[in-house]
């Protein structure tokens, strides 16, 4: 043999060391585990095989996680169920592989899950259907999936829904409570209503003897009686006409707490030249003049809107100097978001989804000091005597209960001697849950 | 005016028939009046066939055991009584009683006023001849 | 005196690895966390590390003949060496690597 040979052999001996080597190598990694999968060419294709258990991690996770998970043959047979489902199912799992998906599903919807079970064939389906497990009923959410090609199963993913039905039926149970509380409020209301009307009318009853008897004896003793008698007379007489407009306003405040009414659009501009007309004379006595700027459309209850500003024009009217010609201003704006939170408004807890209108009467009056602003739309309040300017005190209360109706809030700013401004804040629409009836 | 007028008052509350009747009587002394306290005993009289009818009916509303309304239901439906023109004279107020009880054949819905003064008036309007005419002819 | 590893000279150039897994296996996650420890302490900037999990990229197999997971193969500098397993035996990486340890 020559050394060119020689070395040639040696070589390629050398390459088979190295290639032995790492043949045992790789044995030896196969042997001792640390190695889990190879991928190599097949027919041409590379193809990746594990050796061992390399979907132990995908196992466990599928074991471990809290939802059922299933492998089913295309006619339903179970080759794999995980504890969770076995758990839910109340069966060993040994039991569980190797039966019917159907044995658990509950009678009810054995014929959707076929329906849904064909639609995985081609594909995948979700539904929601119920499962039995020993006489239990069990809500689930299933979502079967084919696994074809690489394998002829339908894998199955169970969802317990059981406790989002218990949600779900709470949630139903504390609607149908509100429902029957706001019905029951609502019958409470009515005869509220009932008490009040029949109240004022057998309260009217004897006032009204004692006016017409009162006008009896003036005129019967008008010119018998000495002067002092006959103004005896007519206090009594005026007595008992407070006391009948009296009940009439209190009957008016007690009606505003209806529920039922119903919210609709109103034009404020057509209720409020509607009021005005109302003030025709008393205008035209007050040399009076009534400026208007335009009011918006509003969610809101016409009636009470009536009563509202008819309130609000007549105390502007009624508090105008004398002697000075009274001047009143009605404008709106729409409240900033930004205002509303701050100190004038946020006693109101406006709703900050809702956009609300701003609308002001602007008096030159004789107005009040800032700091009875609050207490004047207090029932029975008053700040003026009774011989000065008369009122039953109801008003303004009547105005804060018809806003508050309407979720909305009204206020004052005022100064001794020099007018006042009524603000007051109506929400442009009602909230949903209010207007649905 | 005619003499040998009947009215019937019906209504529950003694002062208000008082009052009434002598209004009546500073109108026209030759009235007569016949009352009852409340619908049953008004209907009684009236279907009483002895009894001579009135010419005029004055029907309160609220009255205990039959009232007003009930009680001018019963006065339509009989052919005997229909042709009496009933006024109601109630302390209501109330638009709705108005409308409702004209409809159902209420010749006039008058509020009693506060000053007995006024019933003076509204009872001489009332029974004034050409009025009493008109309604004779079945309103 | 030190063991100048015949490759230190063309140690300028950067050494480039890839790395084999299978992404679920605990080998995998071994193999990933000593060649990480070993780029830190021992290679730095100096090694371009690729990872490739053979499920998603069998087509590596048309390459090499047979591929392991996990492995570690060095494409450059040549020749091509593979190292199979964890990667546990972190001097044997080295010294197969041929990178000077540092003191």
């Amino acid at each position: 043999m020559n050394t060119a040979a020689a070395e040639d052999l040696l070589s390629k001996m050398e390459d088979l060391k190295l290639r032995l080597s790492e043949a045992e190598e790789a044995i030896d990694a196969i042997k001792n585990g640390s190695v889990d999968a190879f991928a190599i060419r097949k027919d041409g294709k590379p193809e990746v095989f594990t050796l061992q258990s390399l979907d132990y991690a995908y196992r466990v996770l599928i074991e471990k996680f809290s939802e059922g998970a299933l492998n089913l043959t295309l006619d339903g047979l179970i080759i794999y169920s995980n504890s969770y489902f076995s758990k839910l199912m109340n069966v060993p799992n040994e039991k569980v592989t190797g039966s019917y998906i159907f044995d658990y599903i509950a009678g009810e919807s054995h014929q959707q899950f076929r329906e849904y079970f064909d639609l995985a064939l081609q594909g995948s389906s979700k539904t929601e259907i119920m499962l039995c497990a020993k006489n239990k009923n069990i809500p689930v959410y299933v979502s079967l999936t084919n696994l074809q090609p690489q394998l002829a199963t339908i894998g199955m993913i169970v969802t317990d829904l059981s406790e989002k039905k218990q949600n779900e039926q709470l949630i139903k149970i504390h609607a149908e409570t509100l429902w029957k509380k706001n019905v029951e409020l609502e019958h409470l209301n009515k005869s509220l209503d009932q008490f009040a009307s029949i109240a004022s009318h057998d309260l009217q009853e004897p006032l009204r003897k004692i006016q017409t008897f009162t006008a009896l004896l003036k005129r019967q003793c008008n010119k018998t009686l000495a002067e002092e008698s006959n103004e005896l007379i007519d206090k009594i007489k005026r007595s008992s006409e407070r006391m009948s407009l009296l009940i009439n306003d209190v009957l008016n405040f007690s009606r505003i707490v209806h529920i039922e009414n119903m919210f609709v659009k109103t034009d404020l501009n057509q209720i409020l030249s509607n009021t005005l007309k109302d003030f025709d004379l008393l205008i035209l006595e007050k040399d009076a003049s009534v400026r208007v700027e335009n009011l918006p459309v509003v969610e809101a209850i016409p009636s009470q809107i009536n009563q509202l500003f008819y309130n609000l024009v007549g105390n502007a009217l009624k508090f105008a100097k004398i002697g000075k010609p009274a001047s009143i201003t009605i404008s709106s704006r729409i409240l900033p978001s930004e205002e509303a939170e701050n100190d004038f408004n946020s006693r109101f807890n406006l709703d900050k989804q809702l956009s609300y209108s701003e609308i002001s009467f602007k008096d030159n009056g004789i107005g009040f000091e800032q700091q009875f602003a609050e207490q004047i739309f207090s029932i029975f309040e008053r700040l003026n005597n009774q011989e000065q300017y008369s009122g039953t005190g109801i008003g303004l209360a009547l105005c804060q209960k018809i806003v508050q109706q309407h979720h909305g809030g009204i206020r004052a700013e005022a100064k001794e001697n020099d007018g006042a401004i009524f603000y007051i804040l109506l929400p442009l629409t009602q909230s949903a849950n209010v207007v649905a009836n | 005016m005619k003499e040998d007028i009947l009215i019937l008052i019906v209504d529950d509350d003694e002062d208000d028939r008082k009052l009434f009747i002598e209004s009546a009587k500073e109108i026209n002394e030759g009235i007569a009046f016949i009352t009852a306290s409340d619908g049953q005993e008004a209907l009684r009289r009236l279907k009483d066939g002895h009894n001579r009818l009135p010419d005029y009916i004055f029907l309160d509303l609220r009255m205990p055991r039959v009232g007003g309304r009930k009680c001018l239901e019963e006065i339509r439906s009989d052919k005997r009584l229909r042709d009496i023109p009933v006024f109601i004279y109630t302390t209501s107020t109330d638009v709705k009683d108005s409308i409702e009880l004209r409809e159902m054949g209420a010749v006039h819905f008058i509020t009693k006023p506060i000053d007995p003064g006024d019933i003076y008036y509204i009872l001489s309007v009332v029974l004034d001849e050409k009025w009493g005419q008109l309604n004779k002819k079945g309103v | 005196m030190k063991n100048k590893s015949k490759l230190e000279g063309v140690g300028k150039r950067k050494i480039f690895l890839q790395l084999y897994i299978t992404g679920m296996s605990e080998n995998s996650v071994r193999a990933i966390q000593n060649i990480t420890l070993l780029c830190d302490q021992y290679l730095h900037d100096r090694v371009d590390l690729e990872i490739i999990d053979i499920y998603k990229n069998p087509s590596v197999a048309e390459e090499q003949m047979i591929v392991f997971s996990p492995s570690l193969i060095r494409q450059f500098p040549l020749p091509k060496k593979t190292f199979i397993g964890d990667l546990s035996d972190v001097e044997k990486v080295i010294l197969g690597l041929g990178v000077t340890l540092k003191e």
